[in-house]
Formats: structure tokens, sequence, C-alpha cells
């Protein structure tokens, strides 16, 4: 993937920055994180995504040393920070990390220079670096107007962006970020996404982001992670997540998919390309890339169909006659319920293309858009 | 139809202002006329049964030696104490609330104990644990011996000391309470930055609780000023007076010298209103951004190497504060002879059995029990009304203001010096007031109404006015809509807060004591009385009887906003 390979600021010994191993997290009987491992590399942008209550939080806060993890272990930058079987457990303020909560947590008694400064001010750097340093962070979000303020006195994206500069400004192994979009309103989300990506792209800094938003993930990461019930899902880059999804959760979680049931027919096996058997005896012409052996569906994403009056050229595959049974205009597409003999989907289309209910079409669908994932 | 609906929002409208009206003329008259006739004593010159003439010559006594050095000793006990108390509250608070250290739910119980149970409590086991020459730690020092008293609680320090361990209580209630608040994360934060557990404290929470900690300083310094328990048992032998034990002197001197009486008062408020000035404005600018309504914190902070440390602390303190005056006076109520310990002929129940079989203490248990069920009932719908018409009525906005300032008149003026003025008040009224349990349930109505008025808003602003909304919406009539909706969701915190008012009637003391007379005596002042005329013995067993009614109270209330909060 090229996108691993970002500048890094620092020299790393360790080829992964992160490595979390086993890792099991419970509240009683509650599991919240059930024997999760995974790897980030220098300067990479990964993503823990998925529902509330899926885990990713707790991951978060246990490699940042707020919670401690039932067993499991957790390398930063080489060094173990927590072993159970080892017994050890690195305080929070010895992992040399820095985080930005979901709430800011911008101490709203101090200005925002002194909140920016404050890892280093802890760490008792000289004056000089202190100035130089949170000068620089604060001109990294073009805060620097706003550095003897109290706080209190920002605005919500004001003390999004002072909680940013107080995440870099003293150089820190790893950028742990906790939902920090979600208090935000549309509009300042979707530019503060685009200003924490470009921070992170300049500064190279590795970078673990937690969020419910797939957007967000999509947009952002470098890899994602999606997570359900305390398991990982899947571990992808946004891509391919969103074009192979390996489960139908997956395929659920993120963007829109039909899934159709049915069964793989192993015969029919061509490189990556299998015949899909719907449950009436159709086939669907699909790829299964990890001709995994788990119980089977196809995921369909809907943007991938294609809809015409009349079937373009004789005999291709995946085409089929459907029905429109329903057509809902929603601006920046129409959005078509169909009906094939094996069964209805859900189409996406340009709001170019007009159909109405009722009317007959032809439903194609390319085969590399024809996923076939476990159930 | 129109206009009859017209008509009968008219109605409406016309009797809730009514209501309101007549809450308001309610609460002026309970607060502000003992306080004119206070102003009024005070500055009259005249004996009680002659024509009234006016002057300062009353506030001129107020200079005399002996009050000069009655307000030194009140000013310098309150400082001490709050000096004392409001670092053990913070510590108290901050491990309680913010650690991992174990059994913070059992200190959390104890520490707020004092803040329950009359400040005679811990007078009365004081004296009894350290007294100059008798107590229990004394004769234990001469026993090794010693040929000096180790403490001595009847100096002006030692009834500091005393009072701080109520004021600590007071301020653990009060900082504990903005700690809960606290959004954990903004200390998490500071961890994550590289901030070991003592910067965190000293650069988050600290600076963070100031508002908290300075509003608590306030109010126990305010509160240190209106002393009256503690000076009253602690100050006798070494014959150190405040005002409040001067004021309760005077008045029943022969003849009464109630003007000195209420110009020391007087002088007293001087001191105390601009304190309580500077409390509410800071109650105003609390700072609201650091409450956030998602509390995230699966553990403490983890305090590894210093637990056992904190733990250590916190066990001591608990005990010396907290159990160990409940426990001497549980011993002395079972003791014949309260200075006499090593010797087993001492041990008997006879104080139990004699207690409990003088008339004149079932009259003043059962008085203190309808007090506190009347109290608490009546306070419950006159707060009620109170609470509606500062924040809901339909009058004008500045009213509301204008109530919500009257109602907190009475934090500011210590409890002695109120009902001296309402003493005043009714003894020129025609009929026979004083004497009657009425009069002292119209000053339990007055003093604690600040009291009263918060706890139920508070338990009224806990509801999401959406849910009432809700029952509008869907078409519920006002009575249906109060009957099926708002009181069964207020009703665990209103039961919580009937049984508040009911605590605080049962335990008072400094208005009750001006206020008793030979047909309606009260538990509090039956305390200062069988410790003055019968022994210390009998007032200990008085006092673990009153603690007992208070425990159980407590336990029930502690029950109710659980659930309340749930």
């Amino acid at each position: 993937m090229p996108t691993a390979s970002q500048p890094v600021a620092q020299a790393q010994k360790a080829e992964y920055i992160v490595e979390v191993s086993d890792l099991v997290v419970a509240y009683g009987a509650v599991v919240a994180v059930d024997g999760v491992s995974f790897r980030i590399k220098a300067g990479e942008f990964l993503t823990l995504l998925g529902p509330s209550g899926c885990g990713k939080t707790t991951i978060l806060r246990s490699i940042a040393g707020l919670e401690r993890p039932t067993s499991g272990e957790i390398r930063v930058g080489g060094r173990v920070v927590y072993s159970s079987k080892e017994g050890i457990d690195i305080p929070a303020e010895h992992r040399n990390m820095s985080m930005v909560f979901q709430s800011y947590a911008i101490w709203p008694h101090l200005t925002a220079f002194e909140n920016v400064v404050f890892g280093l001010r802890v760490r008792k750097r000289p004056q000089e670096e202190i100035e130089r340093q949170g000068k620089w962070a604060l001109d990294l979000v073009q805060m620097q107007q706003y550095a003897q303020r109290p706080a209190s006195a920002l605005s919500g994206g004001q003390q999004q962006r002072i909680a940013l500069a107080r995440a870099v400004a003293f150089s820190p192994d790893v950028i742990l970020f906790d939902e920090p979009l979600s208090n935000l309103d549309a509009n300042l989300r979707a530019q503060m996404r685009h200003e924490i990506k470009a921070l992170q792209e300049a500064l190279g800094v590795t970078s673990i982001y937690v969020t419910h938003d797939q957007e967000e993930a999509l947009t952002m990461s470098d890899r994602i992670i999606v997570m359900s019930g305390g398991k990982i899902q899947q571990i992808a880059s946004p891509d391919e997540l969103y074009n192979l999804p390996a489960n139908s959760f997956v395929a659920n979680f993120i963007g829109s998919a039909n899934l159709v049931a049915g069964r793989v027919d192993a015969a029919s096996r061509a490189g990556e390309l299998v015949d899909f058997v719907a449950n009436d005896g159709s086939r669907i012409r699909a790829i299964d890339p990890r001709s995994s052996s788990a119980e089977h569906m196809l995921a369909v994403r809907a943007v991938y169909p294609t809809l015409s009056a009349k079937a373009a050229q004789a005999a291709a595959p995946n085409q089929w006659p459907c029905k429109v049974l329903r057509s809902t205009f929603s601006g920046d597409f129409v959005e078509y319920l169909v009906e094939t003999k094996w069964g209805q989907i859900v189409v996406r289309r340009p709001p170019t293309e007009r159909l109405a209910a009722g009317d007959e079409a032809v439903l194609t669908i390319d085969p590399q858009h024809c996923v076939v994932v476990d159930r | 139809m129109g206009t009859s609906f017209v008509n009968r929002l008219r109605r409406e409208l016309s009797f809730q202002q009514l209501v309101a009206y007549a809450a308001l003329l309610i609460v002026v008259l309970l607060v502000l006329y003992p306080m004119l006739y206070l102003v009024e004593v005070a500055l009259r010159i005249s004996p009680a049964n002659e024509p009234a003439r006016y002057g300062l010559d009353n506030f001129a006594l107020v200079f005399s030696e002996r009050n000069v050095d009655t307000i030194f000793n009140t000013i310098v006990l309150a400082v001490v104490s709050t000096v004392i108390a409001i670092p053990c509250g913070f510590v108290a608070a901050w491990i309680v609330f913010r650690t991992d250290v174990p059994g913070r739910w059992l200190f959390e119980r104890l520490l707020i104990l004092p803040y329950y149970v009359t400040p005679l409590v811990p007078a009365l086991a004081w004296l009894a644990l350290a007294s100059p020459r008798a107590g229990l730690i004394n004769q234990i020092g001469f026993a090794l011996g010693l040929s000096d008293s180790i403490v001595n609680v009847s100096s002006l320090t030692g009834i500091a000391v005393v009072m701080a361990f109520t004021g600590a209580a007071v301020a653990f209630v009060i900082i504990g309470g903005a700690m809960q608040l606290l959004n954990p994360s903004l200390e998490e934060c500071a961890q994550v930055f590289g901030a070991s557990k003592r910067q965190t404290l000293m650069r988050v929470t600290v600076p963070l609780m100031r508002p908290a900690i300075l509003s608590a300083s306030i109010f126990v310094l305010a509160e240190g000023l209106g002393a009256f328990a503690e000076p009253l048992i602690l100050g006798a032998t070494g014959n150190i007076q405040t005002i409040s034990t001067r004021i309760y002197l005077l008045a029943g001197s022969y003849p009464p010298a109630y003007g000195e009486a209420a110009a020391l008062g007087i002088s007293l408020l001087l001191i105390i209103v601009p304190l309580m000035y500077v409390y509410f404005k800071l109650l105003d600018k609390r700072d609201f951004t650091t409450v956030t309504g998602k509390a995230y914190r699966a553990r403490g902070i983890e305090t590894r190497q210093s637990k056992s440390g904190l733990l250590t602390m916190i066990t001591l303190y608990t005990l010396v504060a907290v159990v160990l005056p409940v426990l001497m006076l549980l011993v002395n109520s079972f003791q014949r002879l309260s200075t006499v310990y090593f010797s087993t002929k001492v041990w008997t129940f006879n104080n139990y059995v004699e207690t409990l079989s003088s008339p004149d203490v079932i009259a003043s248990l059962t008085n203190s029990l309808i007090l506190g069920v009347t109290t608490a009932t009546t306070g419950i719908v006159l707060m009620g009304f109170v609470v509606w018409l500062i924040y809901r009525s339909p009058l004008p906005r500045s009213i509301g203001r204008f109530v919500e300032y009257v109602v907190m008149v009475p934090i500011a003026v210590p409890r002695l010096v109120f009902a001296f003025g309402l003493l005043w008040a009714w003894l020129q009224f025609p009929g026979k007031m004083y004497g009657t349990l009425v009069l002292l349930w119209l000053a339990y109505m007055t003093v604690f109404l600040p009291i009263g008025v918060r706890t139920i808003a508070s338990v009224v602003f806990q509801l999401d006015k959406s849910l009432e909304e809700a029952a509008k919406v869907s078409g519920a009539g006002r009575l249906y809509q109060l009957r099926r909706i708002t009181v069964p969701l207020l009703k665990p915190g209103l039961i919580a807060a009937w049984i508040l008012l009911f605590i605080v009637s049962v335990r008072e003391l400094g208005a009750s004591i001006l206020l008793v007379g030979p047909n309606s005596k009260v538990i509090s002042p039956s305390i200062v009385e069988a410790y003055q005329v019968i022994g210390r013995e009998q007032a200990a067993t008085l006092a673990i009887i009153q603690l007992v009614v208070l425990l159980v109270a407590m336990i029930l209330m502690l029950r109710f906003t659980k659930t309340a909060q749930t």
C-alpha cells in the first residue's frame, strides 16, 4: 500500500510503533474487548471503527493507560507498556502518548497557550523550547491570535483546535483520537476532518483514531479496523473495506450494501471468479477474493449496478430483466428498489437517469462488484 | 366557545397569580418580620413595658471590653476552624471521589455523618475525651506518669478543632459534590500528557476546584461565626464566649438585656452578610463548562504506592473526627459517672431507663418528632410553592429574583440571632405564641427555607421539561399531568427532601434553645439542659437517642436519593 510510507519525523527503532496482542478487557461478566491483536506502522493513520459499545474506545483507553486490560500485551515503540503475563503496567503518564478527547478536555482554568504547552511544562523542558513549541503548535492550527485567551472563552471548534495543537506540541510517539469530532456540527466536522488529516500527513505522526462515523474513517485513514462485539471484523484499507468487505457486518456497516443469500458453486471457480447460486437457483458471477469456507452471502454495493431501459449487449454476464418497485429522489442520487427473479435489491443511480415505479428495465452488475462475504 | 376559553384562561391566570402573591407574602413575612424586630429592639433604649424610645446606646455596648473579647473569640474560632476544615474536607473528598483507595463507599457515608447530627455530639464527646483534667485522653496521660494534660479542648484552639470536624464535613459535601461533577477526562488528559498524580492534582484538580473550595470556605466561615453548640459546651470552663453564646446569655439574664443582644447580633450580621454576598456571587458565576453529562470513569485515579498511605490517613481522620466521638458518647451513656473509666462498677443501663421514663424527655422527644413531621410536610408544600414562584410563576421575573434573595437571607443570619428576632417579634404580638410549638414551627419554616428551597429546586430541575411537555402535547389536563407525570417522577426526590427537612428539624438547636418554653421542649435544647442541670451521662444518653433517630432517617434518605438518581 503506497499510503503507509509517509515521511516519519523521528527515527523509529521498531518497525511497528504500537503492537496490541490478544487484548482482553472484561468488566465482570461483560467482555468489552475479546482477544484483539493488531499492529501499527510508524506514521500510519489507523482507525478503529464500529458501532457504540463495540469496544473501540476501550482499546484506545487501554493503549493510553487509562483502562487496565484483563489480559494481553501492548507494546509502544518496542517497549512493553502492558503485559498481563509479565505483570507490567506502565502508568499513563510514562507512556509518552498524547490524546485528543471526545469532550476536548481543555482545561478551563488555563489559557489556550498554557493548555498547548502542558505536556512540555510537566516534562520540565527549558522555557525557550516551551515558547517555541507552543508558538509552532498554535501556528499549525491557526490559533496564534488566541494564545492568551482563557480556554473557557473559546468556541467548540476553537477548543478542538487547541486540543489538536496540545496533542502535537511535545512530539509524542503516538496520538490517540477518541471520537474528537462527534461534538461538532456537520460543517465544522468536515472542515476539521481535513485539517486533522493534513496535519497528520505533514507531521507524519502515528495516529490511532476512534470513530463510529464511516465517512470520517474512510476519508482519513490509511487502514481501518472494523470492530463489533469486542472483536475485529476486518482490517483493511478504506478502498478494500468498501469494495471487498469480509463479512455481512462490514458490508452493512460501511456504505450501503445489498446482501443476497445463497451458496458458492465451487466447481465454477476460475481464479477469483466463482458462480454464486442464489436461493432460487439463479447464477450470479461474483468474486471470492478470500475463497472463504464459511457460510456465504453475496454483497452488492447499491452504487455499482446499472439500470437501462433495454439490454445493451445480448447475453452479457450478470444481466437480468427487472421491475422498478419504488423510486426515491434523494438529491445527489435516486434510489430504486428493483425486483429481479433472485430477489429485491436497492440501486442508487445519478439523477440524470430517471425511471418511475412500475417501469421495466435491465439490471447489470459487474462481477467485480458482486463480492462473496462471510455471513 | 371562544369566549368561554378566554374566560377560563383569565380565571386560571388570576388564580395562579393569587397563589403566587400569597406565597410571596408568606415568605416575606416569615423572613423579614423577625429581622425588622431585631433591628427595632437593637435601637430601642426604653424598657419593654414603656413607650418606645430609640437611640444607638445598645451599639455602644458592643464595644465594651467583654463584648470586644467575645467578637475576637468568635472571629478567631471561625477563622482557625475554617483553615483546618477546608484542607481536611478537600483531601477527604479527593480520596473518596477521585482515587481507587478501598472502602470509599464506607468513608463517604461516615464522613458526611457530622453534617447530619448536631454539633452537640462532637462537643459533648470531645469534652469527655479531652477536657484538661478529667478527659479520657488526659487521664491516660496522667496514668502513664505525665504531669501535664496532653490536650485541652476548652482552649480556643481546642474548640476550633472540634468545630473544624463539623466544618470539614460541610466542606466534604460541597467540594465532593463539585468533584463528582468534574469531567474526569480533564484529569485523564493531564495524565496522558505526562503529568504525575501529584502534578495532576496540583495543576488541574485543585485549580478546577477553586470555586468550590472558595464557596466551601465562605460557607464554613459563616457557620463558624454563628457557632453556638461547641463554644456553649466547651467554652464554659475556660469562660470562652462567642457572639452566639453571649446573646443566649444576655437574653436569658435577669433582666434580659435584649437591646445589647440584638446589637451584638446585628454586628455579627455586618460580618457575615458581605461574606454571603461573595458566596452568592460565586454561585452565580459557577462555570458549567467543566460539567458534562457523560461520566466515563471505570476506575478512580490509581494511587499505587501511595495507596496505603492515603488509606491510613483517611482511616485515622474518620476515626478521630467521626467514629471516636460517637463511641465516646455511647460509652458515656452506659456510665454511672462519665469521668471514671478504670473501674468495672461504673457500667449501667440506668441512664437509658431513667431518660426514657422521664416525662420531660418523652415530651421533648415527642415534640421533636411532631415538629419534624409537621415542618417537613408543610415545608415541602410551602417551599414547593416558593420554587414555583421563583422559577415558573406568572409574576414578573424581578419578583422571582427578589424572592430568591429573601429566601436565602436565613443562611446569612445565625439561627440564634434569627430566633432572637422572632422571639422579640412574637413577644410584642398579642396572643400566646411564646412557648408554643407553633412558634418553633414558624422558626423552623423560616430558617430551613434556604436548604428546603435549594433541595426542592434541584429535584424539580432533574426532571426533564420535555417529559411534562410530552404529557401536555398528548392532551393531559393540568391536574392529570401533575398527578400522573410530575408527582410520580418527582416522588423519590421529594421524599428525600422531606426526610432532609425532618432531619434538620429534629437536630435543630440554635433557634430552638431561645424559643422553647416549659411546655414546648424539643430534644437538642433538652440535651443542653441535661448537660447543664443533670449530668453528662444523661446528656450523652439523650444525644445517642437523637443520633439513632437521625441515623434511621439518614439511611432512609440515602436510599431515596439513590433511587432518585437512577
